[in-house]
């Protein structure tokens, strides 16, 4: 499989604690995996070294075919290579409706003065109704986003996401506050997405990831403790030492 | 479905037009020059001021209610608006009226004697007879108009990108912008701020070249100035609201932080919308003194910038008709209170008086709008006609 996305030996340490240590992880074009693991774990820092926010001590994050070197790209330059990040806590623009949200997200000129004279083309229209659908929520667009449950929030905002055209997802715990309903559809939608990039799940639910039936990467105390499909991974010792066997 | 851009003649905007074209015909046709001599012509002048207080209104609603920003130093605009067309008014007037001397005497003037004159005429009453360096355009109108929307302009461009950029907001922000026009009134009071200090431009009412037309009909002209500038005003607005520019302003002032993860530059968009409200704000003072005669540092002192957010306030917030009403009912009402037209009430041991306790009355009425209708004045009247239907 091509690699789109390569994390080699990285270490980050807070003030001497070692929150990330010689941590190495690869995920390929079009592919689900999940990562578990204890609070402090390492989980978030794992992500915000991806996303630029929290910069390595030591080893090299690799981007896409050609290799680019992700340590000396800030957020923003990150952002629009293409790595698209789904925080906790979902925040919408509560007061518009949900075409609203996607048409603010869309990837176009930000230009104040371009914006004033802004139209959607057919092609765009096009595939804001193809994101809607994706994320289970066309029949509801003209709702306004505040209207809408927890769980249609997250939804909302993964497609906010869609519409940047991410080539990886980061999607951070989102089955949390999820009835199990909605646990359901939310892996229905993160598989859906896999035909248009590739996404990393950071979950707690077991059942959830179970469900995604995707590689699983446990980290403890800022390393991998173990890797493979749901069924090795919750077999391993160390694994239900830290982290199923409380 | 997605692309609807929503009519820039909505229903409602229909409505208004119609209306307000009704109103303009129907305050000609009770004129005194054009109809049948029923409202006075200072009544006509005092509804051509509340509409150029009501695009004040519209301005303050755009960059508060929708962008957002709280901004108590819009008057500033207004009153810088209000200098630059008077300084024109007043020029121009005081040299036909040096010419028009002269030419009884019969005894031409050198330009240089002629600029004495006229000098010693506009800054006798502060003592110099010098015309000040920011008067060098005065003597042209077209120039002079330019500067009523680049002074406003202008100076919102500098404070917004100096507040913005160092990301000032909330509450600081708007007592910054107190400070902004509090400064500005202070430097005009001074007698060598070159506009006569605490005097200011007077006479502003005596239009250069068409004065012989008469007070009358030059108030039901401004009237109807001021009538279609509102107009245009909500046309400009409700263009830019309704098109993806308008949803990214509300956005503004929902959640900035958030916008600016989409790679949106939130500043660019807050400046935009304090420059361009601050010009329109200075174009409706330009409309407003010529009618109302006087200008001087009073106008602009930070009381008046509240009271702009006051109508908005009361009126509804984030709602152009609702600045509109709130405008008009409030300055009306106030204009009624305090001209001693309204009875005072005799209460044996205390009399009301209006002209004092109007202010009180107005106090006590904002708090309880405040409490009882979020939306304002149009947001009660929306739930009225909610009811009956």
């Amino acid at each position: 499989m091509r690699t789109l996305l390569e994390v080699d030996n990285v270490s980050v340490s807070f003030d001497g604690y070692k929150a990330v240590d010689n941590l190495s992880f690869t995920i390929g074009y079009n592919e689900l995996q999940a990562i578990i693991g204890p609070n402090g774990a390492g989980k978030t820092t794992f992500m915000d070294i991806i996303t630029g926010q929290t910069k390595p001590d030591s080893g090299n994050i690799l981007w896409g075919e050609k290799s680019t070197n992700l340590n000396k790209k800030n957020e923003t330059e990150i952002a629009l290579l293409g790595i698209g990040r789904k925080f906790q806590k979902p925040t919408v623009f509560e007061n518009k409706t949900l075409i609203e949200n996607l048409i603010l997200s869309q990837k176009k000129n930000r230009n104040p003065f371009n914006v004033l004279f802004q139209r959607n083309s057919e092609h765009e229209i096009n595939s804001i109704i193809k994101i809607l659908k994706d994320i289970n929520l066309f029949n509801i667009k003209e709702k306004r986003a505040g209207e809408i449950s927890h769980g249609q929030k997250q939804w909302l905002e993964i497609g906010m996401l869609l519409t940047q055209n991410p080539k990886l997802l980061l999607v951070d715990e989102p089955a949390a506050g999820m009835t199990p309903n909605e646990r359901n559809q939310t892996v229905q939608i993160l598989k859906k997405l896999l035909k248009s990039s590739s996404i990393i799940v950071v979950e707690h639910d077991m059942e959830f990831v179970r469900n995604l039936n995707c590689r699983v990467t446990v980290l403890n105390e800022g390393s991998i403790l173990s890797s493979g499909s749901i069924d090795f991974v919750s077999q391993n010792e160390d694994v239900i030492e830290v982290y199923l066997g409380r | 479905m997605i692309n609807k851009i929503k009519d820039p003649l909505s229903q409602h905007l229909l409505i208004f037009v119609i209306t307000m074209f009704l109103f303009t015909i129907l305050v000609t046709f009770l004129s005194e020059p054009y109809g049948i001599n029923l409202i006075s012509t200072s009544f006509v002048k005092v509804l051509g001021k509340t509409l150029c207080l009501c695009i004040a209104a519209v301005a303050m609603d755009v960059v508060w209610g929708y962008c957002g920003i709280l901004s108590l130093g819009h008057f500033a605009f207004f009153g810088l608006g209000g200098y630059m067309i008077g300084m024109w008014l007043m020029y121009e007037r005081t040299e036909l009226i040096v010419l028009n001397s002269i030419n009884e005497q019969q005894l031409p003037l050198t330009p240089s004697e002629l600029k004495e004159a006229i000098g010693n005429q506009i800054f006798g009453v502060v003592g110099g007879k010098e015309i000040p360096n920011i008067w060098i355009f005065a003597d042209n109108i077209y120039m002079q108009l330019l500067l009523v929307v680049l002074i406003p302009g202008l100076l919102a461009f500098i404070f917004g990108w100096l507040a913005f950029r160092s990301r000032v907001t909330g509450v600081y922000l708007s007592i910054l912008t107190q400070a902004m026009t509090l400064a500005l009134s202070l430097y005009l009071f001074q007698n060598d701020s070159g506009l006569r200090g605490n005097n200011g431009l007077s006479g502003l009412q005596n239009i250069p070249h068409i004065e012989g037309l008469g007070q009358p009909t030059i108030s039901i002209w401004f009237f109807w100035f001021s009538s279609i500038a509102l107009l245009l005003t909500l046309f400009i607005f409700k263009f830019i609201l309704n098109s993806k520019f308008g949803s990214v302003i509300t956005a503004v002032r929902d959640n900035e932080t958030r916008l600016r993860f989409f790679g949106y530059n939130v500043e660019s968009y807050k400046l935009f919308i304090f420059v361009l409200t601050a010009i329109i704000t200075g174009l409706a003072g330009a409309i407003y003194y010529p009618q109302a005669g006087i200008i001087n540092p009073a106008e602009i002192a930070p009381i008046a910038s509240i009271y702009l957010a006051v109508w908005v306030a009361i009126g509804g917030r984030g709602n152009l008709y609702g600045a509109i009403l709130g405008a008009s009912s409030v300055s009306l009402l106030s204009s009624w209170f305090t001209g001693g037209n309204a009875p005072n009430i005799p209460l044996g041991f205390y009399t009301i008086e209006w002209v004092n306790w109007w202010t009180v009355f107005l106090g006590i009425g904002f708090v309880l709008i405040t409490i009882f209708s979020k939306n304002g004045l149009i947001g009660f009247l929306n739930n009225i006609f909610i009811k009956i239907k």
